[in-house]
């Protein structure tokens, strides 16, 4: 099993610790250990059922672990609440893209910027006049974000209007809103036509290169992973077999083997 | 069969109705928060009109509260039962937060009709409303002056309507601000709200606490238009026809609320003007039976409702 080398800038921002989830007998993540250094494109892969998407959930505060330590940016999170976990900087999308269909495109950019105060009731009460100004001034940089995502024409429509394509790219606009700090995205580029596919990943490295988040992302087109990532991840059977750059990654035996054996469990 | 529609052109035929429609008004605005506007599907809507209505009766009659005081504690008294149930409840999902608000209201009438030496059992309360009374005759010695005194009812429905105006009124400004834009967001998906930082918990509670309040004024005011309340007042009943008002409002709309039990409330009481040769049981019956026919025909015309938008649900799915 690969050691958990230390990241050459500094501490990694996040730390995963023999995380285990069971789901009745079955282990999903099995004392899983990974770190994820600060500034990189990450990418988590492995064959259908390896657990990763089980480790997203739990180390984003949608599931709670059994056992284990996740530690984001050197504060333990460990089976925090996921509104906790994303209001300290650790987002996450989902494999079924949600936009929330029935809002408009606007409103689900505003719904992301994390410094609106009249989201609380009390305090919407308190001060019911501060808040526009907030309002306005995110409602500015909502747009303009949306023209970078070439969604601004359809500012005003429900988010359930847009092509799936286009879902994805919200997604992504309504992470920048919300500027977290480690964005971990589950499959990002499924079901997506190749020109998009290579927009979402532009944006992913323009993220980066500006504001220097970091991205864990789960996928299975290999070309992508191994064109984008600096490191790649590989889990099978909710452990941690292996790190490194990509072309190590593709040589390593005991990859080679999960995905064969994955292979001639399917053929079966 | 005969039908007798004179009733109709009477004034205090619309004011009678104007009443229970305005109560039914306020009661399902608070269903509308819930269920339109946050997703939680609240079917314990008339236990807190039931903890509402008797807290105000409770404390008039056993404390001797003045009256503005025991309605204001009578909402309070509901609010914290609603972040009760919702704290012991909210966390489930659906259908088995469903029920779980179902077992709530029941169990709110089980108490009514068992804890007789507070609640007066299934007898019930009354004599709760004379400083109600004394008012309603100061408005209407106002009202005679420009010729309206002879409608003994008028006060009540001006009241009524004026706290459903208020109530509309806070909370369709509630609805264009962030904090109604996060409720609609844990409406369409719980998950992506989380997701983004929202604590969906704390909203839904806050949603509950406030249907919870607008249905114990409701019960409040169905408490004084009825002067006699009893455990059967507050029956499932109640819930489900502001399930039908939300419906034919549509969802998503606070002001469809008032237009849905407007109508409604109409054709409930003018059902009751088709004389049939049956027996008082069967009659109620057959009112129902015309509500359900206006309901389904509502449907087919406008599925969204009268006031709700076609858009939105078809785009929910």
């Amino acid at each position: 099993m690969a050691s958990r080398p230390a990241a050459p800038g500094g501490a990694p921002i996040l730390d995963v610790r023999d995380l285990c989830r069971a789901f009745g007998g079955v282990r999903a993540v099995d004392r899983a250990s990974l770190a994820v250094e600060r500034g990189s494109i990450t990418a988590l892969i492995g064959p259908n059922g390896a657990g990763k998407t089980t480790l997203f959930n739990l180390v984003t505060g949608f599931l709670r672990p059994d056992a284990g330590d996740v530690v984001f940016d050197d504060q333990p999170v460990t089976g925090r609440p996921a509104h906790v976990i994303a209001r300290l900087g650790m987002m996450r999308t989902f494999q079924l893209t949600k936009a929330l269909a029935a809002m408009t495109v606007l409103d689900n950019m505003l719904l992301a910027a994390q410094d609106q105060p009249a989201e609380h009731l009390a305090r919407l009460l308190a001060g019911p006049a501060g808040w526009r100004r907030r309002e306005a001034a995110n409602r500015a940089r909502a747009l303009g974000i949306l023209e970078r995502f070439r969604l601004a024409a359809q500012a005003r429509a429900y988010a359930g209007t847009l092509s799936g394509g286009q879902r994805k790219l919200l997604e992504l606009a309504r992470l920048l809103m919300a500027a977290p700090r480690l964005v971990l995205l589950d499959e990002p580029l499924a079901g997506v036509n190749p020109v998009l596919g290579r927009e979402i990943l532009a944006h992913v490295h323009a993220l980066r290169r500006e504001r220097g988040t970091t991205f864990l992302f789960i996928e299975h087109d290999m070309e992508a992973v191994m064109n984008n990532a600096d490191t790649v991840i590989v889990m099978a059977q909710g452990r941690v077999i292996a790190r490194g750059r990509p072309r190590d990654v593709r040589r390593d035996p005991a990859v080679i083997d999960a995905y064969l054996g994955a292979h001639a469990e399917d053929t079966a | 069969m005969t039908i007798d529609l004179t009733a109709l052109a009477a004034p205090d035929f619309w004011i009678g109705v104007g009443i229970v429609a305005g109560i039914y008004s306020i009661f399902s605005l608070g269903l509308q928060l819930n269920v339109g506007f946050t997703g939680i599907l609240n079917f314990g809507q008339a236990g807190f009109m039931a903890v509402g209505a008797y807290a105000m009766a409770i404390l008039i009659l056993k404390l001797h509260w003045p009256a503005p005081a025991a309605i204001a504690a009578s909402t309070a008294i509901a609010m914290l039962a609603g972040i009760v149930i919702g704290a012991a409840s909210l966390r489930l999902s659906g259908d088995y937060l469903a029920m779980a608000t179902i077992a709530a209201a029941q169990l709110v009438g089980g108490v009514a009709q068992n804890a007789a030496p507070l609640t007066g059992g299934n007898q019930g309360l009354l004599g709760y409303d004379a400083a109600w009374a004394a008012l309603a005759r100061w408005m209407l010695a106002r009202l005679r002056a420009v010729g309206l005194g002879d409608q003994s009812q008028l006060p009540l429905f001006i009241v009524t309507w004026a706290i459903f105006g208020l109530a509309l009124a806070l909370l369709t400004g509630l609805r264009g601000t962030p904090w109604g834009r996060v409720l609609r967001a844990i409406r369409e998906d719980e998950a992506a709200a989380a997701a983004l930082g929202k604590n969906v918990f704390a909203y839904k509670l806050q949603s509950l606490a406030i249907a919870a309040a607008l249905a114990a004024l409701a019960g409040d005011l169905l408490a004084l238009n009825i002067t006699l309340i009893y455990p059967q007042s507050f029956s499932a009943d109640v819930t489900f026809i502001g399930f039908a008002v939300l419906v034919l409002g549509g969802l998503g709309s606070f002001a469809g609320v008032a237009l849905g039990s407007v109508l409604l409330w109409t054709v409930l009481e003018a059902a009751s003007f088709v004389r049939l040769p049956l027996a008082a049981d069967k009659v109620a019956a057959v009112q129902m039976l015309i509500v359900g026919l206006v309901l389904i025909a509502v449907m087919v015309w406008r599925p969204e409702g009268l006031r709700g938008k076609r858009e939105e649900m078809v785009l929910r799915g």
